[in-house]
């Protein structure tokens, strides 16, 4: 199997709303920024891997009204209908088997167009969910309550995530929030769908962003710093969120232990230096450390208020702000094997964490964290 | 031409398409028996004996068929619940109103539904359904879970 390194990367500004941007615009930005920071040119590369949402963007396959913006015409292309994290995983493959050697992996979304929870409504199936009217945000206030009873975590350990991670923010130039916030104000900002506040909620961002992948040899000429996939992994729980143990992120789990195994990861919380998560939902945050074994089953809030997970913690999470001030939908978590590439290979600038070499990006997706993806990098 | 203080616009537009959706006949089986008969039907699981409510016609645990179905409830144990403060579009009551998963005698798994903004609906309270007079075989034929002995009074 081919060594396989992220080379470039690229975020687009991200805003509210967008109005002088198009699904295009934004992906020929992303795109382009990218393969400027990996040294490659598009006639380089062998492969395009997209994602995005055909329901954002309000028509069918969309990826053929893209794939010029995305400098994919005649070369391989190929949609996820997932976040682009699994994009770059489809990357990581096609490379790894020695069919390719270079792609560009790139993910957008401009939920402001649409009525976003009106979007996430048509994740339910039509006769037992969607008639009832259940979106992202009511699915997830159903698992943030039986997480929080299941081990007495109390709302002010989720408000907690979002004041460690809105300062976090405040640094990242990327970020769509970058104004901090008190414990105060997130417990008393209004409940948009209780147990979740509006200052626990992630923001509706228009954005995009694309990573550029190369084999060893490749990487190795045109860099010293590449951030090296080392894991990989994912996993899909049960569709109803009835039928889950819906206090447990089960498939981010299964996805953090595959990427591990293959990684050599033992003991996560003492081998890798940071994660960058995707946490829609201060509480999601939490079921990850337990999930992606920074902790024990109940442990999560213990080891957020002993900093653990902080700045200048053992294993800082997100030390990029997270999702909680940027939700490119879609390209979420995309951006977490961006900002991890660019922790590894030190290029992190006013974010970086001193001497991070290992990192885990990982992504969620479907109603209540149903699915994750997990990719490991490494100096 | 050069691009000067170009004027910035958005086309408004909408995606609307009916749609004609098969149950199949696990859900159709399901819903019938709520419009018709005002009963719950979960699905039995042939490999894990799960009883499955609402039923599909494979196991989601274990991935054995799903063959026979069995009346559970009435009654149902909240297992979670959130509360909806604003009206939406779509919503299957007026705000404020909660989402439960609940639990019905009987049942292995969890069921979605609905319940008034009560404060008696939270975990570990029993709750019984109430039927609409008019039933179309939806899952919103049941209006909603009402804690037990107040059903009626809202
Ligand atoms: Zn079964």
């Amino acid at each position: 199997m081919e060594d396989v390194g992220v080379v470039g990367w690229a975020q687009t500004r991200y805003g509210r709303a967008l109005v002088d941007e198009t699904p295009q615009s934004l992906i020929y930005s992303a795109v382009t920024g990218a393969l400027d920071s990996s040294g490659l040119s598009i006639g380089d590369i062998d492969a395009v891997i997209d994602a995005g949402s055909d329901f954002l963007d309000g028509r069918g396959i969309s990826s053929c009204v893209t794939v010029d913006a995305m400098g994919a015409q005649f070369k391989e292309e190929s949609k996820v209908a997932g976040d682009g994290l699994l994009a770059a995983i489809y990357a990581y493959m096609r490379i790894a088997s020695g069919l390719f050697s270079s792609a560009v992996v790139v993910a957008y979304g401009k939920s402001s167009e649409s009525s976003i929870r009106k979007q996430t409504r048509t994740m339910a199936e039509p006769f037992y969910l969607r008639s009832l009217g259940l979106d992202a945000l009511s699915a997830g206030a159903l698992q943030a309550r039986s997480f929080m009873r299941q081990y007495g975590i109390g709302p002010d350990a989720c408000a907690a995530v979002a004041v460690k991670n809105r300062l976090a923010g405040v640094k990242n130039p990327h970020a769509q929030l970058r104004k901090e916030v008190t414990l105060e104000q997130v417990e008393r900002s209004p409940e948009i769908m209780s147990p979740i506040r509006k200052l626990e909620a992630c923001p509706i961002t228009d954005g995009a962003c694309a990573v550029v992948m190369a084999e060893g040899g490749i990487a190795r000429s045109i860099s010293a710093r590449t951030a090296w996939v080392t894991g990989i992994g994912h996993s899909a729980d049960a569709y109803s969120p009835g039928v889950r143990d819906l206090h447990r992120a089960a498939s981010a789990k299964r996805a953090a232990l595959s990427a591990y195994k293959m990684a050599g990861v033992n003991d996560p919380l003492s081998e890798l230096d940071l994660l960058e998560v995707s946490e829609f939902y201060t509480y999601q945050e939490l079921m990850l450390y337990e999930a992606l074994g920074l902790c024990g089953e109940g442990e999560s809030a213990d080891i957020l208020k002993a900093g653990v997970t902080g700045p200048g913690g053992r294993t800082p999470v997100n030390p990029s702000g997270g999702v909680l001030c940027a939700n490119p939908l879609v390209a979420t978590g995309l951006v977490r094997l961006a900002e991890a590439s660019a922790q590894v290979s030190g290029r992190a600038g006013d974010l970086q964490v001193e001497g991070a070499r290992k990192a885990l990006a990982h992504a969620g997706g479907g109603l209540a964290m149903q699915t994750a993806a997990c990719i490991v990098v490494e100096r | 031409m050069e691009i000067k203080q170009p004027k910035l616009v958005c086309l408004e537009g909408e995606n609307k398409c009916p749609y004609r959706w098969s149950t199949g006949e696990m859900v159709g089986a399901f819903l019938t028996a709520l419009r018709d008969h005002q009963k719950i039907m979960g699905g039995v699981c042939t490999g894990c004996g799960a009883v499955i409510v609402p039923p599909s016609s494979y196991c989601e645990t274990c991935s054995s068929p799903v063959e026979e179905m069995r009346e559970v409830g009435p009654r149902g144990v909240v297992m979670s619940w959130a509360r909806v403060p604003e009206p939406f579009i779509d919503a299957p009551l007026p705000a404020p109103f909660r989402y439960v998963l609940v639990r019905l005698a009987g049942s292995d798994t969890s069921m979605v539904h609905v319940a008034p903004d009560d404060d008696n609906v939270r975990v570990g309270a029993i709750l019984i359904p109430e039927f609409r007079e008019e039933r179309r075989g939806s899952i919103t034929d049941i209006k909603w879970f009402v804690p037990e002995g107040s059903q009626g009074d809202g």
